[in-house]
């Protein structure tokens, strides 16, 4: 039988040969031109997008995450309209045309959630992520990748979405003058900040994937924290409802949506960075621990 | 090389490996066997890094598995060849995993062709049977033409003509020189393919020597002589200094003897006119051999000195020696 040389493999010349004393050093990166350190992070991305991409999985999530994200808006949008005449005599009517362009992203927040859990516990799930391992053993660079892969790949995603959600809901609203254009005062913030939102969520799944390593368990989490937790925390006894869910991400994302700012939530940079502060710090413990424990 | 020194890893209270310590050489297939739940799997994690050992060290070329960046072209393994997502193509798992580790696209199209998985390479994994997963695992191993060569249970669920495949390219891979080591519970599978055993149970060494001494090992000389002479051949071969034990009860008996060799045995029943219709060495068949070494309650513990030549001992030592 005859096997490809390592040489031939590598490209570079600097593999091993087949004689069993040519220890060349092929893996080390400072011998191979191709092999530089940025080169290297670039071909982890690559090998994650590729398994990204070739599961089915991934495709269904970006329909279920579109479908609602843009229609519900839409409903809403139609549903306010054809009742103007009668909720606009109502004294304390008011339509944030704006947030109103995003209701569907409750849904999508979701499943881009569920994205970023299945990025890694389906690895766990079927014990592919051994392989990866033992691939790359350099585990923090394997997540890193896998952050840098799906949260790309879902920003990219939330800001069409976004754009997508936004125009449609202020066409339908211009019928009754309460639309806006993507000049009016923070529709594009709005707008970027929702597409962003998506990627957060993404990378929130990601982080409790790899904490949790059950898929289950992971999809419990973003469930609890984007569903569930805003509900608890709003029957806690005053002021502690609201002192305790302006820090919660869904109000920091109405917080940032919204036409007006909430008098009680946090300040809209605030709201930002403690947006970001959730994958961030949940990812950092990922890393943590992802050194720590046995594959 | 993979050098496995004095390891031990706990998982909660189990004690998986205890105080391991063994040598894969290359240049031959080295069968590593052992019951289910001896610890052989998880020693294979912690060749590959995936796995800390809480004591002792694991190196491959007297280096950790986690100094290399890029380790497809050092060690291939095939751990669970059910490890792989069900619903993504043979060729892009390998595509993935070739391009981590920065190899050129042709480097798939040539395992999946040499593990025979051209024609369904685009096919969902899940929809493969045991044996062409195992055969997918391979390719992966073979991925980056690596020196050390790893299969755990390879040959689970491959049909005969697959079987013979695995055994061939084992064969070829040691014979190029490189590190191969298979694992098995199957110590008749390990016969036919593997020149060196790695035995182990319940975490611990069992034995480390090469198949033929194995056996020997586990067959205490006995002499097997078939003869309807029985009785006669027995009182003479006590007078020359044997023990002698009658083995079977059938027409023509069969008698177990030590203490003489087998050309005495023959010379002494010539001698005396005594027909003989079998003589030959109790060769104690391997699985006979593993049973016996691998029982819950280690008995013996066969172990190779450095000239490769296998001596049992008493275990009880070792084992009730302080750890």
């Amino acid at each position: 039988m005859s096997i490809v040389t390592s040489a031939e493999a590598t490209g570079n010349g600097a593999g091993a040969g087949t004689g069993i004393g040519a220890g060349l050093p092929s893996d080390e990166g400072s011998n191979s031109p191709l092999g530089g350190p940025a080169a290297r992070f670039l071909d982890l991305l690559a090998a994650e997008w590729i398994k990204f991409r070739s599961v089915q999985s991934t495709y269904w999530a970006v329909v279920c995450a579109a479908v609602p994200s843009i229609l519900v808006g839409i409903l809403i949008a139609q549903n306010v309209r054809s009742n103007w005449v009668n909720l606009s005599k109502h004294p304390d009517f008011h339509f944030d045309a704006l947030a109103s362009s995003f209701d569907g992203f409750q849904f999508g927040q979701l499943v881009m959630g569920v994205l970023g859990v299945l990025v890694i516990s389906s690895e766990y799930a079927s014990g592919l992520i051994r392989t990866t391992f033992a691939a790359t053993p350099q585990r923090r660079a394997v997540l890193a990748a896998k952050t840098v892969m799906i949260g790309a790949f879902t920003l990219m995603c939330g800001e069409i979405l976004a754009f997508a959600a936004f125009f449609p809901v202020q066409a339908i609203m211009h019928g009754v003058g309460d639309g806006l254009s993507i000049g009016s005062p923070g529709a594009l913030r709005a707008v970027l900040v929702a597409g962003f939102y998506l990627a957060v969520l993404a990378l929130i799944g990601l982080a409790f994937g790899a904490l949790l390593r059950h898929t289950a368990w992971a999809i419990c989490a973003v469930f609890g924290l984007v569903f569930i937790l805003p509900g608890v925390v709003s029957a806690f006894p005053a002021p502690w409802g609201d002192r305790i869910g302006k820090f919660l991400p869904t109000d920091c994302i109405g917080q940032l949506i919204a036409q007006q700012p909430h008098a009680n939530d946090l300040s809209r940079p605030w709201s930002f960075v403690v947006i970001v502060a959730y994958p961030v710090v949940l990812l950092a413990f990922a890393h943590y621990v992802l050194r720590k424990r046995d594959a | 090389m993979i050098e496995i020194k004095d390891v031990s890893k706990r998982y909660g209270g189990k004690l998986a490996v205890d105080g391991l310590s063994f040598t894969v050489r290359p240049g031959m297939v080295t069968g590593f066997l052992g019951p289910n739940g001896a610890g052989k799997s998880t020693t294979m994690r912690m060749i590959l890094g995936l796995d800390e050992p809480d004591r002792g060290e694991v190196t491959i070329d007297g280096r950790r598995y986690n100094e290399f960046k890029r380790p497809l072209y050092r060690v291939g393994a095939l751990l669970d060849a059910t490890a792989v997502h069900g619903g993504r193509s043979a060729r892009a798992h390998l595509e993935s995993l070739a391009r981590s580790n920065g190899m050129r696209r042709g480097r798939v199209d040539a395992v999946l062709e040499q593990v025979g998985l051209t024609e369904v390479a685009s096919k969902h994994v899940g929809g493969f049977s045991l044996g062409m997963k195992q055969r997918l695992g391979i390719a992966a191993a073979l991925l980056g033409d690596p020196q050390v060569l790893m299969f755990d249970e390879p040959v689970n669920g491959l049909d005969p003509q697959g079987v013979r495949w695995v055994r061939g390219l084992f064969r070829s891979l040691a014979a190029e020189g490189r590190t191969v080591l298979v694992s098995s519970h199957l110590l008749s599978e390990m016969a036919q393919t593997a020149d060196h055993l790695v035995v182990i149970g319940r975490g611990r060494l069992i034995a480390d020597t090469g198949v033929e001494e194995f056996v020997e090992a586990g067959s205490a000389g006995r002499i097997l002589v078939r003869t309807p002479y029985g009785g006669g051949l027995a009182r003479l071969l006590v007078a020359e200094g044997a023990q002698v034990e009658q083995v079977e009860q059938a027409e023509h008996g069969m008698l177990a003897v030590t203490g003489v060799t087998q050309e005495r045995i023959g010379d002494v029943a010539a001698a005396h006119g005594l027909a003989i219709h079998e003589l030959r060495a109790d060769r104690a068949s391997l699985e006979e051999v593993f049973m016996e070494l691998t029982e819950e309650s280690v008995e013996y513990r066969a172990s190779s000195g450095r000239d490769g030549s296998a001596e049992v001992v008493d275990a009880q030592a070792t084992t009730g020696g302080a750890r």
